[in-house]
C-alpha cells in the first residue's frame, strides 16, 4: 500500500479513537452526575409570600410550613418527563410549591426558567385554579433588565393560558429578556392548566392529613 | 529538566503573562471581570482546563500525527470544557448562573490552544504540567486583579460604566499601560546596573 | 407582520444595539489583532460574517435534527467547534483557489477564526434562544455585519492614530483598548433604541 494512504488512514484512526474516548467519558459523566434540583429556601419562601401572601410573616410561613415544596410523590407529575416532551418550547419547569394553608390556601407556585440574553431567567408564578394571582422574578443576570416595563409582572395577574408579552409591551429594548420571560410564563401556564387538579388534590390531601394528625395528638393529650 | 529550564517554565505565567504580555484570551477577561467572584471562578475553570489539556496533549504528543494535531487538540479541549461545564452545572448551580455561558467559550480561549501548540505538543508531561500551572496562575491572578479593580471602581462610582464592556476595555487598557511602564522601568534599572558592573563600579 | 418586525429587531440588535464586540465583549482577539489596516479589516470582517452565518445555520440544523433528537445535547460544544473548524478549513481552501490576493492579506488570521469566540458564542446563543431557521440565519448575518462594522471603524481610527505621537506606555495594545472602550461608550448609546 502507498505510504501516504497509510499515513492518512493512521491520522483518521487516531482522530476517531480520540473522539470516541472523549465522547465515552462524557457520556458516562452525563449519566452519573446528579441533575441540579432546586429546594425551598428562606429567600424563595419570602418571594412567594410576597406574590401570594399566606397571611403570616415570612419566617413563620417557612418554619410552620405554610409554604411547602411539592414533589412528584405529592402530585404524581414527572417534571423531567414533562420538560422533555416540551423541549421545543425552550423553557423548563423547575419546581412546584404549594400553600396548603393560610390566607391563600390551595394556591400553588410554579418555578420556571428560560434563557435570556445573558443566562437563565428564573421566575415564580402563583396560581389559583390555573389563573395567575401573582408573579415575580427569582433570578436573572440580564444586562438590560431595567429596560423591561415595571408593570410587566402586574400585567400577568388574572391571566391564564397563552399570553403574548411581546405584543403587549412592544419593543422594550430588552427583547431577548422579554422573550425568555414570555416562554417561561407560557410553559408555566400550560403546566398549570394541565395539572391543576393533581396539584390541588395533593394539597387537600396534605391539609386533611395535617388535620387528622392534630386531632390524633389532641386525643393523646 | 535542568534548574534554569524549570525556573523559566515556572515563571512563564509572570514573564509572559497571558493577559498583560501575550494579550491572549481577551474575551472572558473583559466580559467576566466585572466582579471578583466571577473573575476568580472563571479564571479557575480556565486554569483547570489548561492544566488538564496540557497534560493530556503532552501524553498524546507521540500518538497524534502532525497533520491532524489541531483537530485532535480541539476535540480534547472541547471535551475537557464540557466536563467542567457538567461539574459546575451539577454541583455549583449558583456559579453556573453567573458564568455558565462563558464556560463553553473556554474552548476557544486562545491561551489553551496556544499553550498546547507552543508547549505541550513538544514537551514531556512534567514540564507541560508546570507550564499549565504557571500559565493558569498567571491568568487567574490577572483576571482577578482586573475584577478587583473594576469592582472597586463600580462600588466607588456606581454601576453602569465600570461593570459594562466599555469600562472593561478602558480599565484593562490603562492597567496594561501601567504594567508596560513598570516593565520599562525595571528593564532600565537592570540595564543601568549591568552598565555599572561593566565599568567596575559596584 | 409581527414576524417581520421581529426580524428587523434581530438585525438592528445584531448590528448595533447588541454589537458582538463592543457590547457583548466577544471576538476581541481578532478585533484588536486585525484592525491595523482598513483593507484587511474588510476582508476579515467578511470572512467572519460568512463563517458566523453558515456555522450558526449548520449548528442549528445539527442540534435540532441530531443532538436534540438523540438527547445528547451535552456534546454540543464538541460538535459545534468541529463544524466551525471544518468551515474555516473549507474557506481556507476556497479562498486560496479563488482569490489568492485576499488569501495573502488575511494570512494567519484566517486560521484564527476558529478560535474567535464570536462564532461559537453566536452558535450557542441561537440554540439557547430557541430561534427558528430563518431567524438563525438573520442573526448570524447581522452579528457578522456588526463585527465587520466594529472592525472597520476601529481600523479607520487606528490608521489615523498611527500618525500621532502616543505616550510610550500606551503604544500598541493599551491605546487600542482605550479606543475600543470609547467606541463601546458610543455604541452603548444605541441601546436606548426602541421602536414600537
Amino acid at each position: 500500500m502507498n505510504k501516504s494512504i497509510v499515513n492518512a488512514l493512521k491520522s483518521v484512526a487516531v482522530l476517531v479513537c480520540v473522539s470516541v474516548v472523549c465522547v465515552a467519558v462524557l457520556a458516562v459523566c452525563n449519566m452519573y452526575f446528579p441533575k441540579y434540583t432546586p429546594t425551598l429556601d428562606r429567600a424563595t419562601a419570602e418571594r412567594i409570600n410576597a406574590i401570594c401572601p399566606t397571611g403570616v410573616t415570612d419566617g413563620e410561613a417557612f418554619d410552620k410550613k405554610y409554604i411547602v415544596m411539592l414533589g412528584s410523590d405529592d402530585h404524581g407529575v414527572d417534571l423531567d418527563k414533562y420538560n422533555k416532551s416540551n423541549k421545543s418550547k425552550k423553557a423548563e419547569i423547575l419546581a412546584v410549591y404549594g400553600e396548603p394553608k393560610g390566607e391563600n390556601a390551595f394556591s400553588y407556585i410554579i418555578e420556571s426558567s428560560s434563557t435570556g440574553r445573558d443566562g437563565d431567567i428564573v421566575i415564580l408564578i402563583a396560581y389559583r385554579d390555573a389563573v395567575i394571582v401573582g408573579a415575580a422574578v427569582k433570578k436573572q443576570g440580564e444586562s438590560y433588565y431595567n429596560k423591561l416595563p415595571a408593570e410587566l409582572f402586574d400585567f400577568l395577574t388574572g391571566k391564564s393560558g397563552d399570553v403574548d408579552l411581546g405584543a403587549e409591551f412592544g419593543k422594550t429594548g430588552a427583547t431577548l429578556s422579554l422573550n425568555a420571560i414570555n416562554r417561561a410564563v407560557n410553559l408555566s401556564n400550560d403546566f398549570a392548566i394541565t395539572y391543576n387538579s393533581a396539584i390541588r388534590n395533593s394539597m387537600t390531601d396534605m391539609a386533611s392529613a395535617a388535620e387528622t394528625n392534630e386531632k390524633g395528638e389532641a386525643v393523646e393529650l | 529538566m535542568t534548574r534554569s529550564e524549570f525556573k523559566k517554565t515556572a515563571l512563564g505565567g509572570i514573564t509572559s503573562n497571558p493577559v498583560f504580555v501575550l494579550v491572549l484570551g481577551m474575551c472572558p477577561t473583559i466580559a467576566k471581570s466585572d466582579n471578583v467572584i466571577n473573575a476568580v471562578s472563571l479564571g479557575l475553570c480556565t486554569a483547570a482546563v489548561l492544566i488538564l489539556s496540557n497534560v493530556i496533549i503532552s501524553l498524546l504528543r507521540k500518538v497524534i500525527p502532525d497533520k491532524v494535531h489541531l483537530p485532535a487538540y480541539i476535540i480534547v479541549i472541547a471535551s475537557l470544557v464540557t466536563l467542567v461545564q457538567m461539574i459546575v452545572s451539577s454541583f455549583l448551580p449558583t456559579l453556573n448562573d453567573s458564568i455558565g455561558a462563558f464556560i463553553s467559550l473556554i474552548t476557544v480561549n486562545c491561551i489553551i490552544l496556544g499553550r498546547a501548540e507552543a508547549f505541550a505538543g513538544k514537551n514531556k508531561v512534567l514540564p507541560s504540567f508546570i507550564d499549565g500551572v504557571s500559565m493558569g496562575i498567571g491568568f487567574v491572578l490577572s483576571i482577578t486583579l482586573l475584577g478587583a479593580v473594576r469592582q472597586g471602581l463600580t462600588a466607588a462610582f456606581g454601576s453602569g460604566f465600570f461593570d459594562k464592556t466599555m469600562g472593561g476595555f478602558i480599565v484593562l487598557g490603562l492597567m496594561m499601560a501601567l504594567f508596560n511602564q513598570i516593565f520599562h522601568i525595571v528593564k532600565q534599572r537592570q540595564k543601568h546596573r549591568a552598565a555599572l558592573i561593566e565599568r567596575g563600579e559596584p | 407582520m409581527d414576524y417581520f418586525v421581529g426580524i428587523v429587531s434581530i438585525v438592528i440588535s445584531g448590528m448595533l444595539t447588541n454589537n458582538i464586540v463592543l457590547n457583548q465583549s466577544l471576538g476581541i482577539c481578532p478585533f484588536l489583532g486585525v484592525s491595523k489596516k482598513t483593507q484587511s479589516a474588510v476582508g476579515m470582517g467578511l470572512a467572519v460574517t460568512f463563517v458566523i452565518s453558515v456555522s450558526s445555520c449548520v449548528c442549528w440544523l445539527l442540534y435540532t435534527f441530531v443532538l436534540d433528537l438523540l438527547d445528547i445535547g451535552y456534546l454540543s460544544t464538541i460538535a459545534f467547534i468541529l463544524v466551525i473548524a471544518s468551515l474555516v478549513q473549507l474557506l481556507d481552501i476556497v479562498l486560496k483557489k479563488l482569490s489568492p490576493s485576499l488569501y495573502g492579506s488575511l494570512g494567519v488570521y484566517l486560521a484564527l477564526i476558529t478560535t474567535n469566540c464570536a462564532v461559537l458564542g453566536t452558535a450557542n446563543s441561537v440554540i439557547a434562544q430557541g430561534l427558528d431557521f430563518f431567524q438563525t440565519l438573520m442573526t448570524g448575518v447581522s452579528i457578522g455585519l456588526g463585527f465587520t462594522i466594529a472592525l472597520i471603524l476601529m481600523a479607520g481610527i487606528r490608521e489615523k492614530q498611527a500618525l500621532y505621537d502616543i505616550p510610550r506606555p500606551f503604544v500598541g495594545f493599551p491605546i487600542a483598548l482605550v479606543t475600543a472602550g470609547i467606541m463601546a461608550m458610543a455604541f452603548y448609546g444605541f441601546s436606548g433604541l426602541s421602536f414600537t
